[in-house]
Order: structure tokens, then sequence, then C-alpha cells
């Protein structure tokens, strides 16, 4: 018999001396319910390109659920502001420069190892709350996920 | 500062046995300079600067006899005339080294160190320190960590974090919040609080799979090594000895919890061969004496939770009506949603999954559990047991959207059988 087995007889026996209920600690995004400031913040979802071209159908469709369970979840917690997948960089078109010197080129403006594609919006409390989901995001796995807060301009 | 010299380079035995040496004080040091001064930033400076030259000469001289009676002298010295030097600790001038340098008859004045330690922490984790920061700041102030790889540990952004422990510091010098010779018997909330930063820093270690794979040289580590000192330093009240004994059955799974290959494994799913039984039987030896005492608290029955799980590596099964008791006992000490969910699931085991559900329902009637995964794995399980498929998908697809770690998500997708294509 482990210890545990015998802290077991002795919580029975003082199990009614203990019964007063002990009162819920509210959490803290109680206590600040009303009066926070929510902020904005930007997930920008980096990943490479080229692993994604070879991925296998299953782990496409495995990406998909994942992304479709994570939008869900963000969607019930309220949290949930704008999100998007973007067609892959071949599809871009950078324009650089203004009037006569515009260029309209093909292609992302930067050439990087992992390109963006996709964003999230999220509206939350404050940049913890930010970097938690942000971790939540199927994009870490293998990829980047930026956390951006989104500048409010005043008035 | 002459960097000629081979054996100042940072990879040399010396140097390391340097560093070894002054890692082991760092805490007990921080502590007697900071209960003087209650400032814990000015105490932290010094006491790098006195480092800074301990690095510098003991490679050469070899290390003191008393490491820590040298460094404190040093520290000491640069406390009183701190204002006088700028300079950064890592460009520590020759000259500056000189004067921390202490002598003979200094050393063998301060050769016997009292242990602070204690009171440094009940300070870290005074109420009027903001509760997320609690943590960080023990490992900060008692092991000496710097803030990019307590941000790194936490998952947290760096900057953010070097705010929060600065902020915090200041509230202990500015407030006054005090370090006095505690009484333990007069505080048990304050211990409370100590063991909760504790306990907070291993379950986050343990989140991470990372810090599993570190060969306990992250946070779980150093969480552990933590508990080691809080046990010593309170005279082997219960609590402590419980929460140690806790982390330790926990810890004596890691490698079944996360295989070398890769994957998560939940508790039920674990062969109790691939558990540490040395750690598990250390830890039995704790409880024992933690129980001994008569005084049960939160730690103590989780601890006993841990033992009557690990009690399968010797009965092949698992009492879940000797579980359902202790977190009956838990929950109603702890009132805590985390206590709540995993009571629930053993509620399952011991009147189906039915009874399960409506107590999970009940949880989440509060509405604090909405984002919390661990809730909607435990729910998708019970529903599916009871065979209802739409409830186990929604539940499913809420745990995997929650789940931040990759293997975990995989693993619940696996459970689900998700329509692969949506």
């Amino acid at each position: 018999m482990s210890i545990g087995h015998r802290l077991v007889r002795h919580c029975t026996r003082t199990a009614t001396a203990n019964r007063i209920p002990v009162p819920r600690a509210p959490t803290v995004s109680l206590l600040l319910l009303g009066d926070y400031q929510h902020m904005k913040y930007l997930l920008l979802i980096y990943g490479s390109e080229k692993a994604m071209a070879s991925a296998t159908p299953d782990a496409m469709s495995r990406m998909h659920s994942a992304y479709g369970a994570y939008t869900t979840a963000l969607r019930e917690s309220g949290v949930y502001v704008a999100g998007e997948a973007l067609q892959p960089t071949a599809t871009a078109t950078s324009i650089r420069g203004a009037g006569a010197g515009a260029n309209v080129l093909d292609g992302p403006f930067a050439e990087t190892k992992e390109q963006l594609g996709g964003f999230y919006m999220l509206d939350v409390p404050d940049l913890d709350a930010a970097i938690k989901w942000a971790r939540r995001c199927p994009g870490t796995d293998g990829g980047t996920v930026e956390v951006r807060p989104v500048m409010i301009i005043p008035g | 500062m002459n960097d000629a010299t081979p054996d100042r380079r940072s990879d040399s035995p010396a140097w390391r046995a340097a560093e070894c040496a002054a890692r082991e004080s760092y805490g007990k040091l921080l502590a007697l300079l900071a209960v003087r001064s209650n400032d814990v930033a000015a105490a932290e400076d010094a006491l790098a600067d006195a480092f800074a030259a301990a690095l510098a000469r003991w490679p050469e001289t070899g290390v003191p006899n008393s490491p820590d009676a040298w460094l404190l002298t040093a520290a000491r010295r640069r406390l009183v005339d701190g204002a006088r030097h700028q300079q950064a600790t890592d460009r520590v001038h020759a000259a500056v080294v000189a004067e921390l340098t202490p002598t003979r008859a200094e050393i063998d004045g301060a050769s016997d160190v009292p242990d602070h330690r204690l009171a440094l922490m009940l300070a870290c984790t005074h109420p009027a320190i903001d509760a997320g920061v609690r943590a960080p700041l023990i490992l900060q102030a008692v092991l000496g960590f710097d803030a990019r790889r307590i941000a790194a540990a936490f998952m947290q952004s760096p900057d953010a974090m070097a705010q929060r422990l600065v902020r915090a510091k200041r509230k202990i010098r500015d407030a006054k919040i005090s370090m006095p010779v505690p009484d333990l018997a007069a505080m048990p909330e304050r211990l409370d609080a100590v063991l909760d930063a504790i306990y907070v820093a291993y379950a986050d270690g343990w989140g991470n799979p990372q810090d599993l794979t570190m060969d306990r040289q992250g946070l779980t580590g150093e969480a552990i090594r933590l508990a080691r000192v809080v046990v010593e330093l309170t005279d082997h009240e219960p609590e402590p000895l419980g929460l140690l004994a806790l982390l330790l059955y926990v810890d004596a799974r890691r490698r079944a919890h996360r295989p070398a290959a890769g994957g998560y494994v939940p508790l039920t799913d674990q062969q109790p061969a691939a558990w540490d039984g040395a750690l598990i039987d250390e830890a039995e030896g704790l409880l024992t004496r933690a129980a001994s005492v008569e005084r049960t608290g939160r730690f103590q029955l989780e601890a006993a939770i841990q033992s009557v799980h690990g009690a399968r590596r010797r009965t092949g099964t698992t009492d879940w009506a000797a579980l359902l008791l202790l977190y009956d006992d838990l929950l109603r000490r702890t009132g805590s949603d985390v206590v709540a969910t995993n009571r629930a699931v053993v509620l399952a085991a011991v009147h189906g999954p039915a009874a399960g559900i409506s107590a999970l329902d009940a949880i989440r009637v509060a509405g604090r559990v909405e984002s919390y995964q661990p809730f909607w794995a435990a729910r998708a399980e019970l529903c599916a047991r009871l065979g209802d498929r739409p409830a186990a998908h929604d539940a499913y697809q809420r745990a995997i959207g929650l789940a931040a770690d990759p293997d975990v998500r995989r693993f619940l997708m696996d459970r689900s059988q998700l329509p692969h294509a949506e």
C-alpha cells in the first residue's frame, strides 16, 4: 500500500471537519472585466512555402483541421476579429515608389526563408494573452508566428 | 583586463570551477545583501560585480576556501562605494578587481554566512507582488537566472519579463516589503505562496516538451532544486515536503510522458516500467515524513494523488475510488477549476462517463474554462466514451484549437478521428 492510500483514510476522517466551502478566487480576467482596455494584435504566420508544397495530402488535411479547430477556439473564446490564409508568394505583386518612378514588380517585396502565409487579428487584454494564443497557433509547428500590436491612433 | 592568460578563457576548467562555486553561493549571498538593504536590484548589481571580479581572479589564484565569504566581502565593498563606479559588469577593470579583492582578515571575519534565502523568497511572493512575476522573481533572486533565460523558460517576451522583474524589485524596495526571519507557524499562507511559485515554475516547465529533454537543466529541474532548498530551510514542515514529493512523483514520469522518440503519452496510457522507480521511492519517503506530522495540506494531497497513481507499478491497476476521495478533499480546499476538471475525470472512472460530464458542465457554468485545453480534452474523451459523437467532436475541436504543443495537438487529432478534410 502506498503512502497515498494511507492519506486517503486521513482524508475521509477529516472530511467532515473540513466541510467549510472555500470561496472560489475570481480569475484575473473577471477582476478586470468591464474596465480593461482591449488591444488588437495581429498574428502573422510565417512558414516555408517549399515545405508546404511537398507536404503529403494527409499532412495538408491535418493542418487544415488544426487551423479549423484553432479558429473555432478563438471564436468561442471571444477573441477572434479576423483571420485569413494567403495564396503563395508566387501570386504576389509589389508596388514600389510613386508617380513617375513607380515600379510594379512580380513577387513579394523581400526574398526570405519563411513566407507570410496567413494572419489572425485578435482582440485581447494584453500582450501576454496574445502570446498565449500565438503559442496555440498551428503555424508555430515548423514555422514562426509574429505578434504585432495594432497601433492606436489618438483622436 | 589582461586577456592573454589562457586560464581566463570561459571554457577553461579553472573558470568553470570558479563559476560553479559562484553559482552555488548566489542565492545565499543575494539574500544576505538584500535583507539588509531591502534593495534586491542594488544587491544584484553589487553581487554581479563581485562575481565578475571572482571570475577574473579565481582562475589564477584558485577557488578560495570560503568562496561565500570572498564574494560577500567583495559585494559589500561594492555596495558601500557603488556610486563611484559605473562601468558595466562585463568589463570590470583590473583596478576594480584589485579593489574588490578582500583581504585575508576580511574573509575570516565573514566566514559564517547565514542563510536568509527563505526571507528573500517570502518577499518575492508577498501578496503585494503580482502573482505572475513571483516564480520568475524567485528564480532570479535565488538561482541568479537572467531575465532572458527566465522569459525563455516561461515562454514570454524577454523585454516584458525584464520590465516586470524590475518593477517587482522596485516595489519590494519602495513599499518596503519586509524580509524578516520568518515565523512559519504564524504565516502558513505566506509559505504557501512560495510553494505555489515553485509549483508554477515546475508546471510551466512540464508544459514545454523542450524543457523535459534538457536533462533537468530546465525549469522543471530548477523548480525541484528550489523545493529542496525550501524543505531544508523550513526544517521539514509538512507542506514543503509534500511539494517536493509531488514534483518527484511527476518527474519520475517525464520519460514515459515524453518518449525520446517524440510524442505525448497521457498518464493512463503510460507503462509503469518506463517510470523512474528510485524517484518514486524517494517521493514516498518524503510524503511519509510529511504525513507523520498530521497536518494535511494541498501539496500533500496532490502528492498523495500521485502516490496512488504510482502504486500502479506494483498493483497493475489504478485505485480510482481512493483518487476520488483525495480529489474531493483537494477540491474542498482549493476550489480550483484545474482540480475540478481532474476530479471529474476520476469521478467518471468510478461512476461512469455521464457523471463525469455533469461534473464538468457544473464547472463550465462559472465560465472560466472556455480556453482551458484539458477541460475540453476531458469532455471530449468522456462524450466519446458515452457514445455522443457530435458532442465529442465539438469538444475535441475546442481542445485541438487550444493545444499549444504540437505533440498534444497530434495526439488529440488522432483520438478525435476528425474527418481529415473540412
